[in-house]
């Protein structure tokens, strides 16, 4: 019985330590793809890897690998060589640059690119032509019955008494990226009454709470290219004075693993290049909305488009 | 377990705990069976037994409940544990096949990405039925094959029904089917964490709790911070281990080599085994300290030596609390397991966090249903285990 017990205990401890023990021996290491624990990184990460494999590298899957500060530092430390990170992301990675950066595609792009090769010897990729940054949005009827396409539209109908509620998470009201960057360039102010809170909140609890008018709810907190925007019959404002920073999704890759594969720049780049905001909402909807698999949806998409 | 024919001799009249088991499933019937969607994120809407089933079964599970709630007022002790152990056979398979087939004809007729749920009537149902169960069991003491009978027929026909694809339209199961591909992976890596955090957890806990029985110095510290470390909420601990742990790994580039780095399996592996120290340290300390002095004493007449008391008479005497110890540890440690999906380590976390982000519950219950079932699992394994290792002399303690 105990010699049992005790060959039992080892076998697992062998079971756990061969966990830890790298993967490496024979051949080249795979590249270990990772993302975000969200419906756009496991889809950008299944994209990812199947263009690699079709190019004969081989890959490792670790999509979903946690949130945004998580997944970052297994890239730096070498856990994963490869994820999806988004432009405007170098705002809060790098301290002290200018804000104004951030609100400019092409240059926040140069910006955190230059910057993160310096100093951590990442590099940045092609990215996405799509901008899935913090967004307000509203239930199409209620845009067009009051005829709201921009947030200068919102700024008008808000300070002209129109009724407003807005679900949101505790970060998007005192983020100053988030609503008080809407509010001091649109110039409106929403009163506590006009907030419905839901601490912790994301996206798909507040556009939820949009589309089925909640507590009198008729706004929505959202992400640019959320897949539930549209199943959920929203749309989102505009922001054609730039409040908020362009948060354009790219491969970023450690520089070891680039320079043994500089060919994944031009793997990568054309189905990138394709993937504007409404192709990643439709996307994202197919997963999200209609519940089907991230590698399904993006190996669906990349044989439609002959990208394999 | 000898106590139960005694509360039935005070109280002849009913079974109080399968009264309230019949409450549960009477109830069951007024509420919601089913939850329909338009689609996966969309508002529920509740529909009703007699909304997805026809008049011919509604009263089959009627009468069923009807059977259980005379039974319940049975005073022949045998008698109602048959009653009520087959009604629960019957009544526990009956939900669920309802619930798929109304699944299946629900959105035969509704839109094209719509969902259907379990409702509230359909989880109290199943729990009431489980009560159903345990009572008869509880008083089926004497007769092993009928308790198995009513622990594993309920089971094995919910789970043959299933191998017919009945419940393949419950929102559940789609989860499934769109996930299938991570969902092997992601168990093994569940099992292989907190098992694995376990087995190393008792190689470190028990030297320390057999120190902490030898040596009054060292009795304090260790179960001071042993019980420190069981207050630190989880994900904090995981938290804090990633940054001394990164530290390190820059440090010393041979630990990132190795594999050994802030984030992933092994920031995971460290917070697991220290959430296992208490409960084990606890019952090896518990577990030596009880062991009769009278024992002792007839060992050391006996002529053994030091080292062969604690090897004969000390260890198997505190084997089973000790065991006792390491159960508990583990079926905290699967709970724990689905924090690590949040640090890069994996396991059946990865589809809670996922079904929280995405706002869709079906997909949380694909991550937490399995997680519960794994405790429950390791729990009825490891009571055996620990029922087998209790030396004969013991038996009628450990199994309290």
């Amino acid at each position: 019985m105990r010699t049992r017990v005790i060959s039992l205990v080892v076998s697992v401890m062998v079971l756990a330590s061969s966990m830890l023990g790298c993967s490496g021996g024979g051949g080249p290491d795979p590249i270990v793809v990772g993302s975000k624990i969200d419906t756009e990184g496991a889809l950008l990460a299944h994209t990812i890897m199947l263009l690699l494999d079709d190019a004969g590298i081989e890959v490792e899957d670790r999509s979903s690998f946690g949130p945004t500060q998580i997944v970052r530092k297994a890239l730096i430390s070498g856990e994963i060589d490869l994820y999806p990170e988004y432009t405007g992301n170098g705002a809060f990675f790098f301290e002290g640059t200018d804000p104004e950066v951030w609100k400019d595609a092409e240059q926040g792009y140069e910006e955190v690119a230059r910057l993160d090769l310096d100093t951590n010897n990442i590099v940045w990729l092609q990215p996405a032509p799509a901008n899935n940054t913090w967004a307000i949005a509203v239930p199409r009827a209620l845009a067009s019955s009051e005829s709201l396409s921009t947030l200068d539209d919102l700024a008008d109908y808000v300070n002209g008494g129109g009724e407003f509620k807005i679900a949101c998470s505790e970060e998007f009201v005192t983020s100053p990226m988030a609503l008080p960057a809407f509010q001091q360039a649109y110039g409106f102010e929403l009163t506590d009454s006009q907030l419905l809170v839901l601490s912790g909140g994301n996206t798909a609890q507040t556009e939820q709470a949009a589309a089925q008018g909640t507590d009198g709810v008729n706004a929505a907190m959202a992400y640019g290219t959320d897949g539930s925007l549209s199943a959920l019959d929203l749309v989102v404002l505009s922001d054609p004075r730039g409040a908020q920073p362009v948060y354009q999704p790219a491969p970023i890759v450690r520089g070891e693993v680039f320079e043994s594969y500089p060919e994944i720049a031009d793997i990568l780049a054309p189905a990138f290049e394709s993937l504007t905001l409404e192709t990643l909402q439709t996307l994202n909807a197919r997963i999200a909305f209609e519940g089907q698999d991230a590698g399904d949806v993006a190996l669906d998409y990349l044989t439609q488009q002959g990208f394999l | 377990m000898p106590a139960e024919p005694n509360v039935s001799h005070a109280k002849p009249r009913c079974s109080c705990v399968a009264l309230l088991g019949t409450a549960l499933g009477v109830l069951s019937l007024a509420l919601p069976w089913l939850t329909l969607r338009t689609s996966r994120l969309a508002a529920g809407e509740g529909v009703l037994l007699w909304d997805v089933a026809g008049p011919a079964v509604v009263a089959v599970v009627a009468l069923g409940w009807f059977a259980a709630l005379v039974s319940s007022f049975d005073a022949n002790t045998q008698r109602r544990a048959l009653t009520l152990g087959v009604c629960g056979t019957l009544l526990a398979p009956l939900t669920l096949l309802i619930a798929g087939s109304g699944s299946t004809s629900l959105l035969s007729s509704a839109e094209e990405f719509a969902r259907s749920s379990l409702g509230p009537g359909i989880w109290v149902g199943l729990i009431a039925t489980y009560v159903l169960l345990h009572t008869a069991r509880q008083s089926l003491g004497a007769q092993p094959f009928l308790r198995n009978v009513f622990t594993w027929a309920p089971l094995a026909t919910i789970v043959a029904i299933g191998m017919t694809g009945a419940y393949n339209d419950l929102s559940l199961a789609r989860e499934f089917s769109g996930n299938e591909s991570r969902f092997a992976q992601e168990a093994l890596t569940h099992i292989a964490l907190s098992l694995g955090s376990v087995a190393i957890g008792a190689c470190i806990a028990v030297p320390l709790g057999i120190a902490a029985t030898r040596s009054r110095r060292a009795e304090r510290p260790i179960f001071i911070i042993a019980s420190a470390i069981e207050t630190i909420p989880s994900l904090a601990l995981f938290g804090l281990i990633i940054a001394p742990l990164s530290a390190l790994s820059y440090a010393y580039p041979a630990l990132r080599e190795a594999g050994i780095r802030g984030v992933g399996i092994t920031p995971a592996l460290i917070a697991l085994v220290l959430y296992s120290l208490l409960p084990i340290v606890h019952n090896t300390y518990v577990g030596l300290k009880e062991v009769s002095p009278a024992a002792m004493d007839a060992g050391r007449g006996m002529g053994m030596s030091r080292a062969q008391l604690a090897r004969r008479v000390e260890f198997p005497l505190a084997a089973p609390l000790i065991a006792e110890g390491v159960r508990t540890a583990s079926v905290q440690s699967i709970g724990n397991t689905a924090v690590a999906a949040l640090i890069g380590a994996g396991g059946l976390g990865h589809f809670i966090f996922q079904g929280l982000g995405q706002a869709a519950p079906d997909l949380i219950l694909l991550g937490a249903l399995p997680v519960i079932a794994l405790a429950l699992l390791v729990d009825i394994i490891m009571r055996a285990a620990i029922a087998a290792l209790t030396p004969r002399g013991m038996h009628t303690e450990a199994t309290t």
